[in-house]
């Protein structure tokens, strides 16, 4: 029996007691807390590797040739892994033995891909992680078990990935992870926007002297917003300014009951006489 | 605005794009289209308002109000002068909830460059005083989405309908990739949440919300959001929208081509192996049943027959049943999983069963 075969059947005996958990799983991928025996797997280059890193967690990413997602995917897995570099993350290729390696070294090399690349031979890693599909990324702790489990997304693959890790890290909570994976709509409209820019608006008038354009402006801001400070106190500025002394007191002490936290404007600063 | 105010600003227009025809013939040709795409896409120059044809639809406060100082350095309608600010700056200085949405991780670099390069700050015949309507304006730079549009045999109506891209794009800036408004799944069920809506070829389509609602065991594109990664989002030329083929029959003989759709994630290995423990969970210790169902020369099942490709109520988006014959019966499938495989029952044949792994 050829040494290759051995070793293979080696491989399967290592991974049998993992298979025999895996198969109640509904995902496509094995129980997260699998252990994952850390082999000695050869490079793309020939080399011996041990599947798993030393110290820290390993970031095993499963790919193919001749798949856009795969080529997709390692053009991105460098930069957007690059802020965890210090931090044991080690990230590794892993690709079917049974693919050509001329085209794995295409690819590798097309997509910038630097991270070492082992070869599974007949697809056992693939298959002791129940794995179905292409490209995957697969986190092993430093335990040696499975901790995470991410599948390529066309949308946000990277921002996903770099939440996981972080929440792996303890650097966010599984809130913020949440909030990665249903991000709140991007949108900028609302009454209290449109009521800025009238105030905005009525800012630049009031600053060029021309009052009564500025008091309408300020009044469109607050008929959106009737509840926004700032353009109360700035009505009460423009109003002091035109000598309504008793309207711009009255805006003043409605700015102020608005938001405690601003300054107290003194109509007396704007032209009108300080009242108690 | 006063009737000779508009006589005035159409002039001035068709002024200034007068002589940008006598610059543009001197001036080298504009070829960073970050800078001004939306110009650059119609042959002009950056900066150049695009002349109004017909009474604009809308129009910006400080010039509908004759401010002019605002932005420009003179009052003067017929001679305003330079901008105070260069022209992002001044416009957020107003819309000052731009100063945040641009910091957004996805910026639109058009909107980052100039507001300009979309919007004409006095007045336009669109509204929002957009130089174009929003499907052209988008389109005049995104050529290959023009493209897709004009020759796709199965449109997307998002595209036509309401607001068009903007229905899922967000035109300044997003946290999501592609400066989407949310991610796929939360848009595509914003709209594919109704009993009513037909396809291309006016065929009812499903209540994907629903459907999802009542089938827990989801796909992993859906669970993961993606809705991308099995349908065009802007018009193709596969029924329902597919990225790639997928057999719409119950029987087909094993083509690897016909579900190139499926094997866009999943490895045709899996389907094509005879003899495996590693590519596949569906097998009779060695013997791959996914190669059984599929390899059969004229009679290969395809995925359809036994998988919901969104959702089901069983494992591994096994369906219940099958629509068989023309009577449109169902045909059950009664899968069973059970601790060491599992087995179907009563189907298309009699009792089978299947294990993969030693009993826990």
């Amino acid at each position: 029996m050829p040494l290759q075969t051995i070793k293979h059947l080696i491989w399967l005996l290592v991974l049998l007691p993992a298979l025999a958990g895996v198969g109640l799983a509904a995902s496509a991928h094995t129980d997260i807390g699998t252990p994952v025996a850390n082999l000695e797997m050869t490079t793309l280059q020939g080399s011996k590797q041990p599947l798993l890193a030393e110290k820290g967690s390993t970031v095993l990413f499963f790919f193919r040739p001749h798949q856009e997602r795969s080529r997709a995917a390692m053009q991105e897995l460098g930069p957007c892994l690059s802020e965890f570099a210090g931090r044991s993350m080690h990230l590794v290729g892993v690709v079917s033995d049974s693919e050509a390696l001329s085209d794995v070294s295409t690819l590798v090399h097309e997509t910038g891909f630097s991270a070492t690349v082992l070869l599974d031979p007949g697809d056992a890693l693939y298959g002791s992680l129940a794995l179905a599909m292409h490209p995957v990324v697969a986190v092993i702790g430093p335990d040696h078990k499975l901790t995470a489990f991410e599948p390529y997304r066309t949308i946000d693959f990277c921002a996903v990935l770099r939440s996981r890790m972080h929440l792996l890290l303890g650097d966010i909570s599984e809130s913020q992870m949440q909030r990665t994976l249903s991000p709140e709509r991007a949108s900028e409209s609302g009454q209290t926007q449109v009521a800025r820019r009238y105030r905005a608006m009525a800012a630049m008038l009031f600053n060029s002297k021309s009052y009564d354009k500025a008091l309408a402006s300020v009044r469109q801001s607050l008929e959106h917003d009737p509840k926004l400070a700032s353009a109360q106190t700035l009505l009460g500025q423009i109003l002091a300014a035109q000598g309504h002394c008793a309207e711009a007191l009255a805006a003043f002490k409605q700015a102020l009951a608005l938001d405690a936290s601003l300054s107290p404007a003194s109509p007396s600063a704007s032209g009108c006489p300080a009242t108690d | 605005m006063s009737e000779m105010r508009y006589i005035f600003s159409v002039s001035l227009a068709w002024a200034v794009a007068f002589s940008t025809v006598l610059f543009a013939k001197t001036a080298p040709a504009q070829t960073d289209i970050r800078v001004s795409p939306t110009f650059a896409a119609r042959g002009l120059p950056p900066g150049v308002l695009a002349p109004l044809t017909g009474k604009p639809v809308s129009a910006h406060a400080p010039f509908e109000a004759g401010d002019c100082k605002l932005c420009h350095t003179n009052n003067d309608p017929k001679e305003p002068g330079p901008l105070i600010k260069p022209v992002t700056a001044l416009c957020l200085g107003c819309h000052e909830e731009f100063q945040g949405v641009l910091k957004r991780a996805h910026p639109h670099p058009p909107a980052q460059t100039a507001c300009t390069n979309c919007h004409n700050p006095h007045n336009a015949n669109y509204p929002k005083m957009l130089l174009q309507e929003t499907g052209q304006l988008c389109t005049g730079c995104h050529k290959k989405i023009a493209e897709v549009l004009t020759s796709a045999s199965v449109p997307h109506k998002a595209l036509s309908s309401g607001a068009k891209c903007l229905n899922c794009h967000n035109p300044h800036a997003s946290e999501i990739e592609r400066l989407l408004l949310q991610l796929p799944f939360d848009l595509c069920l914003s709209c594919h949440n109704v009993d009513t809506m037909v396809g291309a070829n006016g065929k009812k389509l499903q209540n994907m919300k629903a459907w999802l609602n009542n089938n827990p065991d989801w796909h992993g594109p859906v669970k993961h959001k993606d809705c991308v990664a099995c349908h065009q989002p802007h018009g193709g030329n596969q029924f329902r929208l597919l990225d790639g083929n997928y057999p719409k029959e119950f029987y087909a003989p094993y083509d690897p081509e016909a579900y190139d759709l499926c094997f866009t994630c999943h490895k045709e290995k899996a389907f094509s192996t005879a003899q495996t423990t590693t590519l596949t969970r569906f097998r009779n210790g060695e013997k791959n049943l996914h190669y059984v169902h599929l390899q059969q020369p004229g009679r290969g099942r395809t995925c359809r027959a036994c998988h919901e490709v969104h959702a089901s109520k069983q494992k591994h988006h096994i369906r219940d049943g099958v629509p068989y014959g023309s009577s449109g019966w169902v045909l059950k499938l009664n899968y069973q999983q059970t601790p060491t495989g599992g087995s179907c029952q009563k189907t298309c044949h009699q009792e089978r069963s299947y294990a993969n792994r030693k009993a826990p």
